[in-house]
C-alpha cells in the first residue's frame, strides 16, 4: 500500500520569488543628492553662524557677514539648482508653492527656503553694496540719503532670515527619515545629526573666511565653537548610527566600511578635534578635513537605500 | 497621417465630442499661474475600493490589460523573467497592476513501481484519501495601489499633486506632479515609479474618470472570476469577511485579510486583499509602517541638534568673541 | 464531437457553461479551463463557493489546478485508461444510478452473439489485418433485434434486469475489468488512489440529488484516441445518470467564440450543414432517393467503402426527418432552380469520394494537387500539426488568399520562413486581403452553448478591410458571373445557386446583409416568403428552404431575429432563456427530458429541470423541453410507429432511434463501439493493455516530411504535449501583434521538469533545443515543479510542455512546437494527434542558420489620446485639465 502525500509544506516568504527582493522602490534622487545636502548646509550653517556672531559679537562678525552673506547665497543658489534639476520636470518647480503642507518635509522644506533665499538675497544685497570694491556706489546712496534705509533693509532681512534658514535645515534631515527606503527610515537622528553638522560646517567656512580676512579673535572663537561642536557632532553621528546600523552593514562591505570609518571619524571628527585641541596654528586645516568628511557622510546615506554594488 | 490623426478621425466618426478640455498651458506666463488655479470641491461621496479575492484568482492578467487598455498605459519591453509566469516583475509608471505568481511545491515522490493489478478496493482508505491535503500551491495576487486611508505619498507630496479624491481613493494629479520623487521615497508598498518618458509619477487612479460616470474600474470589470471586487467599503468589507469564514469553515485556515482594518503602525487600505500565506510570500510588508509617524520625533529631534549648536555657538561667541 | 454524437445523438456540448454553478462536482480534464476560458471559469469558481469539487487531471499543474480542490498528474495520452479505471470503479463498486441506466441508456440491450474483444489484443472481433478495419464481421456490433408484428422494424432486444452476459451493462463491465486502479496508475504514471478518489468524488456527487460535469477541450481531441476519450466520458456520465441534467452534463469547451456556429453552418468536409450526412459517390447514394433511404452517419467506415456505410435507422427518431432537412437545405441553396422533377439539384452537390480532411487535403497540397488554397483566420503555418510540411505545402500552391487582420506566418510562408527555400524559388501567388476585426461587421456567433448571439457593427472597417461575409459573397458574385453563359451541367450548381443578400440599405453597393443570411438559415416558406417558426414546420416537398435546420425558429418573422436579445433575466435553474437564442428550440440543456424519472417527475427537488405537468397535459419547467412537449412519460409507441411517434415518453435521446444514450455505439465510431485504450502514435511507452499498440483505424500521412518515431524508440524518449497560454491566443496571430500581450508573455519557451533538467544539465531560462523525428526548435526552457516525472512501467516519464502559439511573424516570434508534431487522422474525427507524441531534449541552441531570424515588428505606435487626466469637475484642488 503506497503512502499518501504529506501535507505540503506551508509557504514561507524564504521559498517566494518575492522573498528577499526589495519591496520599496528608489527616488529618483541621484548622487547628486548628497552635494545637495552638503550645499544646503553649507549655505544655512554659514548665514546662522555669521547672523549669530553679527549678534552676539558684532565687532568680530560685522565685518566679516558682508562675505559671509553673498557667500551663503552662492551655496543657496548651486543647492537650488541641484534640488530643482533632480525634479522629474524642472519646469514646473513653482508648483511646489501651490500649497504649504507641513506633514511634507519637503513642502516644508520649500517654503521655508523660498522664504530664507528671497530675504538672504535682499540681505547678499546689502552687503556686497558694502564692499570696498563698491565704496563709489556706497558713497552716491549715502549722498542720496538711502544708506541708512538700505543698511537698516539689510539687517533687518538678515534678521528675518534667521527662522526660515533654521527651517531649511530642520527639513533636510526628516525629508530622508521620514520615508520607508531601507535604512533611512530607521535614521532618527539624522534630523539631529544633520542639523548639528550644519553649523559645524558654517563655522568651518566662517574660520577659513575669517582668516582670509584677517579676524582672529573671530577665529578664536569659531575654534572654541568647533570643539565643541564636534563633540555633540560624534555624539549625533554615534546616535544616528545605531539606527541605520543594519542596513549600513548590509549596504557596505568591509572596505567600504573602513574607508568611511577612516575618513569620518579619524579625519571628520579625530584629528579636527586634536589640532583645534593643540591652539590656532594650522587652524585652516580642521575645515578642511572637515569639509569632505561631511560630504562622504552625507554620500553613505544617500546611497544607503540603494542595492548592493554588483547586485 | 500619424496614428494621433487616425485616432481622432475615428472617434469624429464615431461620433464622441472633441475633447472640450483647454489647452496644455504655452508661452510663459500660462505655466506659471496654470497650477495655482482652483476649482470647485466636489461633493463628498460614499467610500469606494477593491477587496481582491487571491483565493478565486487564476492570474490570467485581464486586470493588467485592461488597466493598460483604458488608461492607454506603454507597453513595457520584457523578456523572458524565469520567474513563474510574471514577466512584468513590478508595479512602475507604465504597470499599474501587476500580477504575482508563486509555486510552492513539496518534493513530489515518484510513485513507487506498479504492483499487481488488483481488483480489492477495500484496500483503500477512503476517508483519508477524501481528507487529504491538495499537492501543491500555485498562488496568484493582483497587485496594485493599495489606495491606504492615511497615504504616506499623500503626506509626503509637496505640490499637492497626490489628493484623496471625493471616493476616498489616492489619485496623482498628471498636471501638477513635477516628479519630485517624495512619494516614491514614502511609499512601504513599493507603488509608484517616475515615468522616464515625461519624468512625472503615476499610479494607479482607480479608474477616477471611470468613478465619475458610475463605471467601477476597468480591472474590476475585466476580472472574470471576481477576484478583483469594487464597491463601498462598508459592502466589500462585509463581503470579505464572509468570504474569510467561508474559507475557515472549510479547513483553509490560512486565509486572511490584510490590510482591511488600521493598525498601531497603519491605516487601513482602499485596496485590501484575502491572502493564503505571509505577506511576505507575496512581496508585500508583513507590517506596513507609515513614516510619517516619526515626522514630529524626528523634527524634534532635528531642532534639538540645532539648538544645541546654536546654544554652543552663541555661548562660544560670547564668552571668547565678547 | 464524434464521441459526442454517437453517445447522445448531437455532437454538441450538452450543458451551458454557467450550469456548472449548479454542478456538485466537476472533472476538468483535457482542458485547461482556467486558462483556456478564463471568462467561463468564473462558473466552476463560483461552483466552488457553493461547496462543489473541482477537479483536475492534467499533465501539468496548471492555472485550473491552482484553483482546483483536487488535481492529478497524468501522461499524456492516458486519459482514456484515466477514465476507463473510473468505469471499472462506477459498475464494480455498483455506484451506477440504476434507474437513469435502466431506462434511459441501452445498459439493458442485448448485443449480436458475434459481438466480441480480445484484452489480448485490444480489437475487437472482425478485425481485418489487410484492410486495418472491422469489415470481416459486419453485424457484429449490433443489436440483436426483436423483429415486430407485420413488418414493423425490429425493436432491440433487452433486459431490464442487466444480468444477461451479452448485455451492454455486462458487456460493459468485462471490457472495463483490466482497468484496475493499479493498471491505470502504470500507464497514467498516477497513484492507483487517484483514480479511487477521483472515481469516488463523481460517484457520491451524482444520483438524485446531485450532479456531476466533465468539461473537457482540446486536451481530449487531439489524441489519436480523441473521440473515443470522449466516449468513455460519456459512459461514465451515463452510469452516473448526469446527461440532461442541471449541474451534469459534459460540457465540451470549444477554443473559439465561434467554432461551433462554423461547425453547424458547416466547414465540415464530410457533412452538409447541420451535421447531414455527406453523400458519397457510390452507387448506393447515387440518387436523392437513395441517399434518404440509406443515410448513413457521420462515422463511415474507412478503406473499402463500396459496401462499408453503416445504415442509419431512418424510420425512428429525429433523423426521420433526414428528407425534411435535405430538401429545404436543396432548396435554399438552388431556390426555384430545385424542383421535385430534378432530385431538387442533388446531382449539382459533389459528393465524397475520398478523404479530404484538412490534413488529407494537405498532404495532397505537398504532392502539387492542389491548386489555390482560402485562408480566413486560419494560420496552419503554427496552428497545423506537422507545420514544417504544413508550411512546404503551401509553397507548392499557385495561389494562397489569406484573409486575415495581419500578414501572419501562413500569409508570409513565401519569404518569411525561417526554414524555408529562397523566395524566388516559390511559385505561389499569396493575396492578403485585409479583413474587418469583430467590431467592424455585424453577424452571429454560435458558441460553445449552441447559444447564437447577434453583434452589431460598431464602426465601419478602415479603408479596404471587409468582413468574410462580404469577400465570400464577392467571390460568389464572381463566378456566378464567371459561368453565367456556361452550358456545361457541371457548372449548374453554380449558376443555379441563389446568391442574393444585398443590404438595400447599406451604402456601399455589393455589402451583405447578414440578416438576410439569416433569414435563409432559419428558413422560410418558399410559396409565401414567411419565416419558418420552428423545425416543426419544414418539409420534404420543396415548399420550405432551410440553410440550417437547427436554427430553424431563430427568426421567426422580419422583426425578430432572436439571436438579438438581450433580457438579462435569469431563471432558478441560472437560465438566461431570452438572452439570444440556442438550438435547438432554445433548449438549453440537451436531453433534458433525463432531468425527469420515467413518470416524469424530476429526480429531485433539488435537480428539477424539466418535468411533466398532468393538468396541462405538457412538459414544462425551467428549461425549454428538448422533447416532444405533449408526450406523456407513459408513452409507448405502436410496433409500427415512424419519426419521434416511434420514441417512448421515457426516452431522452430522440435522435437515436431507440431514444437511448448509447453506452455502446452499435454504430458511427469506426474503431469501436467501446472505447479502448491504446497508445499514441508515437508514444515512448508499448501498451500495457493489449498486443495493439495504438488505435488500429488511425490514418497515417504518407509524406516525406512527416516520418513518425516506432513505439519506444530510444531516441525520442519523452513525451511531448503542446498547449495554448491565457496571455496569448491560438497561433498568436493576433496575441503577438500587440504590445500589451507580447509585454505579457515576450517569448516562447517550453516547461520541463527540475528533474529533466538536472538530468539534462539544463536551469530555469536556458535554451534547450526539442527534437523529433519531423524537425528541431529551440526555445528557453521553464524549469518548474509543476511538471512532475511520472513512472509509467516502471520508468520515469518526463513531460516536454510546449506552448504553440510562437511563430516568426509579430512583436514577439518565437519557434512553432507544431513543427514538431506529427501529422495524423483520429478515426472518426479527423483530428490531429498534437497533444501527445515523442521527442528528444537537449541544453543548448541550435546553429545560426536556424535561428528565428529578428523579424519582429516594431511595436505599433500607442494612440496617443489624453487619457490620463482627470475629468475636470474632479479635481479637488487643480482645475483645468489640458490635452497635449
Amino acid at each position: 500500500m503506497q503512502s499518501v502525500h504529506q501535507a505540503t509544506r506551508k509557504p514561507t516568504p524564504a521559498s517566494s520569488p518575492y522573498a528577499g527582493q526589495t519591496i520599496t522602490k528608489l527616488p529618483n534622487w541621484s548622487g547628486l543628492t548628497a552635494w545637495d545636502i552638503w550645499f544646503n548646509n553649507l549655505s544655512i550653517g554659514v548665514f546662522l553662524v555669521a547672523a549669530a556672531g553679527a549678534l552676539v559679537a558684532p565687532a568680530h562678525f560685522a565685518p566679516l557677514t558682508k562675505y559671509a552673506y553673498p557667500l551663503a547665497l552662492l551655496l543657496l543658489v548651486v543647492d537650488l539648482a541641484l534640488l530643482v534639476g533632480d525634479l522629474g520636470d524642472p519646469a514646473r518647480f513653482h508648483h511646489m508653492l501651490r500649497v504649504f503642507k507641513p506633514s511634507s518635509p519637503m513642502s516644508f522644506g520649500t517654503w521655508t527656503l523660498s522664504a530664507y533665499g528671497l530675504l538672504l538675497g535682499i540681505a547678499s544685497v546689502v552687503a556686497v553694496l558694502k564692499w570696498p570694491l563698491l565704496a563709489g556706489v556706497q558713497a552716491f546712496l549715502a549722498s542720496a540719503g538711502l544708506w541708512g534705509l538700505i543698511e537698516v533693509l539689510g539687517a533687518a532681512a538678515a534678521v528675518l532670515a534667521i527662522l526660515p534658514a533654521m527651517g531649511g535645515i530642520l527639513y533636510k534631515g526628516v525629508l530622508f527619515s521620514v520615508t520607508s527606503q531601507a535604512g533611512w527610515k530607521d535614521a532618527r537622528w539624522l534630523g539631529g545629526y544633520v542639523t548639528n553638522s550644519a553649523v559645524l560646517l558654517g563655522c568651518s567656512v566662517m574660520v577659513l573666511l575669517a582668516l582670509v580676512f584677517g579676524q582672529s579673535a573671530a577665529v578664536a572663537a569659531l575654534r572654541v565653537a568647533m570643539l565643541a561642536l564636534l563633540v555633540l557632532d560624534a555624539i549625533l553621528l554615534l546616535l544616528l548610527y545605531r539606527g541605520v546600523a543594519p542596513a549600513y552593514r548590509a549596504r557596505y562591505d568591509d572596505n567600504q566600511r573602513m574607508f568611511f570609518w577612516i575618513i569620518v571619524l579619524a579625519g571628520g571628527l579625530i584629528a579636527p578635534f586634536l589640532l583645534l585641541l593643540q591652539g590656532t596654528l594650522l587652524i585652516a586645516v580642521p575645515p578642511l578635513l572637515i569639509l569632505p568628511a561631511a560630504l562622504v557622510v552625507r554620500y553613505a546615506l544617500v546611497l544607503l537605500p540603494r542595492p548592493p554594488s554588483g547586485k | 497621417m500619424s496614428i494621433k490623426d487616425v485616432a481622432r478621425k475615428q472617434l469624429e466618426v464615431i461620433g464622441l465630442p472633441p475633447a472640450t478640455a483647454p489647452e496644455r498651458p504655452h508661452g510663459l506666463i500660462e505655466p506659471i499661474l496654470y497650477p495655482f488655479r482652483r476649482g470647485e470641491m466636489p461633493e463628498v461621496q460614499p467610500p469606494v475600493g477593491f477587496f481582491t479575492d487571491t483565493s478565486v484568482c487564476i492570474g490570467c492578467k485581464a486586470c493588467q490589460v485592461a488597466c493598460k487598455e483604458w488608461n492607454l498605459l506603454q507597453a513595457a519591453e520584457t523578456g523572458l523573467s524565469g520567474k513563474s509566469y510574471d514577466n512584468t516583475l513590478a508595479l512602475s509608471a507604465e504597470e499599474w497592476r501587476h500580477v504575482k505568481f508563486i509555486e510552492l511545491f513539496d518534493e513530489m515522490p515518484l510513485p513507487p513501481p506498479p504492483l499487481k493489478p488488483t481488483a480489492n478496493f477495500d484496500d483503500f482508505d477512503i476517508k483519508k484519501l477524501l481528507d487529504e491535503p491538495k499537492v501543491g500551491h500555485w498562488l496568484m495576487m493582483s497587485d496594485s495601489c493599495k489606495h491606504c486611508v492615511s497615504a504616506p505619498c499623500q503626506l509626503a507630496c509637496p505640490t499637492g499633486a497626490i489628493v484623496h479624491t471625493e471616493f476616498a481613493n489616492v489619485l496623482i494629479q498628471p498636471d501638477i506632479c513635477n516628479g519630485c520623487s517624495s512619494c516614491i521615497a514614502s511609499c512601504p508598498f513599493g507603488v509608484i515609479t517616475r515615468s522616464a518618458a515625461d519624468g512625472h509619477s503615476y499610479k494607479c487612479t482607480m479608474c477616477y474618470d471611470r468613478l465619475h460616470d458610475g463605471l467601477e474600474p476597468a480591472c474590476a470589470r475585466a476580472c472574470p472570476t471576481w477576484a478583483i471586487n469594487f464597491g463601498p467599503i462598508d459592502a466589500i468589507k462585509q463581503q470579505a469577511e464572509a468570504r474569510v469564514k467561508q474559507l475557515q469553515d472549510r479547513g483553509v485556515s490560512q486565509a486572511y485579510l490584510y490590510g482591511d482594518a488600521a493598525t498601531d503602525q497603519y491605516s487601513a487600505l482602499h485596496n485590501f486583499y484575502l491572502l493564503l500565506a505571509e505577506p511576505g510570500v507575496y512581496g508585500l510588508p508583513d507590517q506596513a509602517a507609515n513614516p510619517h509617524n516619526h515626522l514630529a520625533g524626528d523634527y524634534l529631534r532635528a531642532a534639538l541638534g540645532l539648538l544645541l549648536a546654536l546654544a554652543v555657538l552663541v555661548a562660544a561667541f560670547a564668552l571668547v568673541g565678547g | 464531437m464524434s464521441g459526442l454524437g454517437t453517445s447522445f445523438g448531437f455532437g454538441a456540448c450538452t450543458n451551458f457553461p454557467r450550469d456548472l454553478v449548479n454542478s456538485d462536482c466537476i472533472l476538468v480534464m483535457g482542458s485547461n479551463m482556467a486558462e483556456s476560458h478564463p471568462v467561463g471559469f468564473l462558473w466552476p469558481t463560483l461552483a466552488q463557493q457553493s461547496g462543489a469539487t473541482l477537479i483536475h487531471v492534467d499533465p501539468r499543474y496548471t492555472r485550473t489546478s491552482a484553483a482546483a480542490d483536487v488535481h492529478v498528474t497524468i501522461r499524456p495520452g492516458a486519459d482514456l485508461a484515466f477514465l476507463g479505471g473510473i468505469v471499472r470503479y462506477i459498475v464494480a463498486n455498483n455506484r451506477h444510478f440504476e434507474e437513469y441506466v435502466v431506462h434511459y441508456t441501452n445498459a439493458a440491450t442485448i448485443l449480436s452473439p458475434e459481438y466480441g474483444m480480445d484484452p489480448a489484443t485490444g480489437l475487437f472481433a472482425g478485425f481485418n489485418p489487410a484492410t486495418s478495419t472491422y469489415d470481416l464481421l459486419p453485424e457484429s456490433w449490433d443489436y440483436v433485434m426483436e423483429p415486430g408484428p407485420d413488418g414493423a422494424p425490429a425493436q432491440p432486444k433487452t433486459d431490464p434486469t442487466l444480468q444477461d452476459p451479452q448485455c451492454v451493462f455486462q458487456v460493459l463491465k468485462r471490457h472495463f475489468d483490466p482497468y484496475t486502479p493499479e493498471t491505470v496508475a502504470n500507464i497514467c504514471g498516477c497513484r492507483p488512489e487517484d483514480v479511487v478518489k477521483v472515481a469516488e468524488l463523481l460517484c457520491r456527487n451524482s444520483g438524485r440529488e446531485r450532479t456531476s460535469a466533465i468539461a473537457y477541450s482540446l486536451g481530449w481531441t487531439q489524441h489519436g484516441t480523441g473521440p473515443q476519450i470522449i466516449r468513455t466520458a460519456a459512459i461514465v456520465q451515463l452510469l452516473l445518470g448526469n446527461i440532461g441534467r442541471p449541474g451534469g452534463g459534459i460540457i465540451a469547451l470549444r477554443g473559439h467564440a465561434n467554432v461551433q456556429g462554423a461547425t453547424d453552418i458547416p466547414t465540415l468536409f464530410n457533412t452538409l450543414p447541420n451535421y447531414l450526412p455527406m453523400p458519397h459517390a457510390l452507387p448506393a447514394q447515387a440518387t436523392l432517393a437513395d441517399y434518404l433511404a440509406n443515410g448513413h452517419s457521420s462515422g463511415a467506415r474507412r478503406g473499402n467503402v463500396d459496401d462499408g456505410l453503416w445504415k442509419m435507422d431512418v424510420t425512428r427518431g429525429s433523423w426521420t426527418n433526414l428528407p425534411k432537412y435535405t430538401i429545404s437545405l436543396l432548396k435554399a441553396w438552388y431556390g426555384d432552380a430545385a424542383t421535385a422533377g430534378n432530385e431538387f439539384g442533388y446531382q449539382w452537390i459533389p459528393k465524397l469520394d475520398e478523404d479530404l480532411s484538412e490534413m488529407s487535403y494537405f498532404i495532397k497540397m505537398h504532392r502539387g494537387q492542389v491548386k489555390g488554397l482560402f485562408l480566413f483566420g486560419q494560420n496552419p503555418a503554427v496552428g497545423g500539426p506537422n507545420a514544417r510540411l504544413q508550411r512546404d505545402a503551401m509553397r507548392k500552391l499557385q495561389w494562397l488568399v489569406a484573409v486575415d487582420l495581419f500578414e501572419t506566418e501562413s500569409a508570409s510562408v513565401w519569404y518569411a520562413d525561417p526554414e524555408g527555400p529562397d523566395p524566388k524559388t516559390v511559385p505561389t501567388e499569396v493575396f492578403l486581403l485585409p479583413a474587418a476585426a469583430i467590431t467592424e461587421k455585424e453577424g452571429s456567433l454560435t458558441n460553445t452553448e449552441r447559444l447564437v448571439q447577434w453583434h452589431d457593427r460598431a464602426v465601419d472597417p478602415p479603408g479596404d478591410c471587409h468582413s468574410d461575409l462580404w469577400y465570400v459573397y464577392q467571390v460568389g458574385k464572381r463566378l456566378k458571373q464567371l459561368y453565367a453563359g456556361s452550358g456545361l451541367a457541371r457548372d449548374a450548381a453554380i449558376r443555379n445557386l441563389t446568391w442574393d443578400y444585398d443590404d438595400e440599405a447599406a451604402a456601399q453597393p455589393g455589402e451583405p446583409d447578414a440578416e438576410k443570411v439569416l433569414r435563409e438559415l432559419n428558413g422560410y416558406h418558399t410559396a409565401t416568403g414567411k419565416h419558418l417558426k420552428s423545425a416543426g414546420e419544414l418539409a420534404g416537398d420543396g415548399s420550405t428552404a432551410c440553410g440550417s435546420r437547427l436554427y430553424a425558429g431563430i427568426f421567426p418573422d422580419p422583426e425578430h431575429n432572436l439571436a438579438r436579445r438581450l433580457d438579462g433575466a435569469v431563471n432558478p435553474a441560472g437560465i438566461f432563456a431570452d438572452w439570444g437564442w440556442a438550438w435547438p428550440g432554445n433548449s438549453r440543456v440537451l436531453y433534458n427530458r433525463a432531468s425527469a424519472d420515467p413518470q416524469g417527475r424530476p429526480w429531485s427537488e433539488r435537480k428539477k429541470l424539466v418535468w411533466w405537468d398532468e393538468a396541462q397535459g405538457r412538459w414544462t419547467g425551467d428549461d425549454v423541453p428538448q422533447f416532444e412537449t405533449t408526450t406523456p412519460p407513459t408513452y409507448q409507441p405502436a410496433p409500427d410507429a415512424t419519426g419521434m411517434a416511434a420514441i417512448a415518453g421515457d426516452a431522452p435521446f430522440g435522435a437515436h432511434f431507440d431514444g437511448r444514450g448509447w453506452l455502446f455505439t452499435p454504430f458511427g465510431m469506426a474503431d469501436g463501439p467501446l472505447p479502448v485504450h491504446y497508445e499514441p502514435l508515437e508514444s515512448p511507452f508499448m501498451n500495457a493493455l493489449g498486443s495493439q499498440q495504438s488505435s488500429p483505424l488511425t490514418v497515417i500521412l504518407q509524406d516525406p516530411l512527416n516520418p513518425l518515431s516506432p513505439p519506444g524508440d530510444p531516441d525520442y524518449p519523452l513525451v511531448a504535449t503542446t498547449y495554448r497560454i491565457t496571455e496569448h491566443y491560438l497561433s498568436g496571430a493576433m496575441s503577438r501583434f500587440n504590445s500589451w500581450l507580447v509585454e505579457l508573455q515576450p517569448a516562447m519557451f517550453v516547461e520541463i521538469s527540475p528533474a529533466l533538467a538536472a538530468a539534462r544539465g539544463v536551469k530555469n531560462l536556458d535554451w534547450v533545443v526539442v527534437s523529433t523525428l519531423r524537425d528541431e526548435i529551440e526555445a528557453r526552457a521553464l524549469v518548474t515543479e509543476r511538471m512532475q516525472p511520472l513512472t509509467v512501467e516502471g520508468r520515469p516519464a518526463h513531460v516536454v510542455g510546449m506552448l504553440w502559439g510562437f511563430g516568426y511573424r509579430g512583436e514577439a516570434v518565437g519557434e512553432s512546437a507544431n513543427v514538431l508534431s506529427p501529422m495524423s487522422l483520429s478515426p472518426d474525427a479527423d483530428i490531429q494527434g498534437t497533444k501527445s507524441f515523442a521527442c528528444q531534449l537537449r541544453a543548448g541552441r541550435l546553429g545560426d542558420e536556424r535561428h528565428v531570424p529578428a523579424l519582429p515588428m516594431a511595436p505599433l505606435p500607442l494612440i496617443d489620446l489624453p487619457v490620463r487626466q482627470t475629468p475636470w469637475a474632479g479635481q479637488p484642488e487643480g482645475s483645468e485639465q489640458h490635452v497635449d
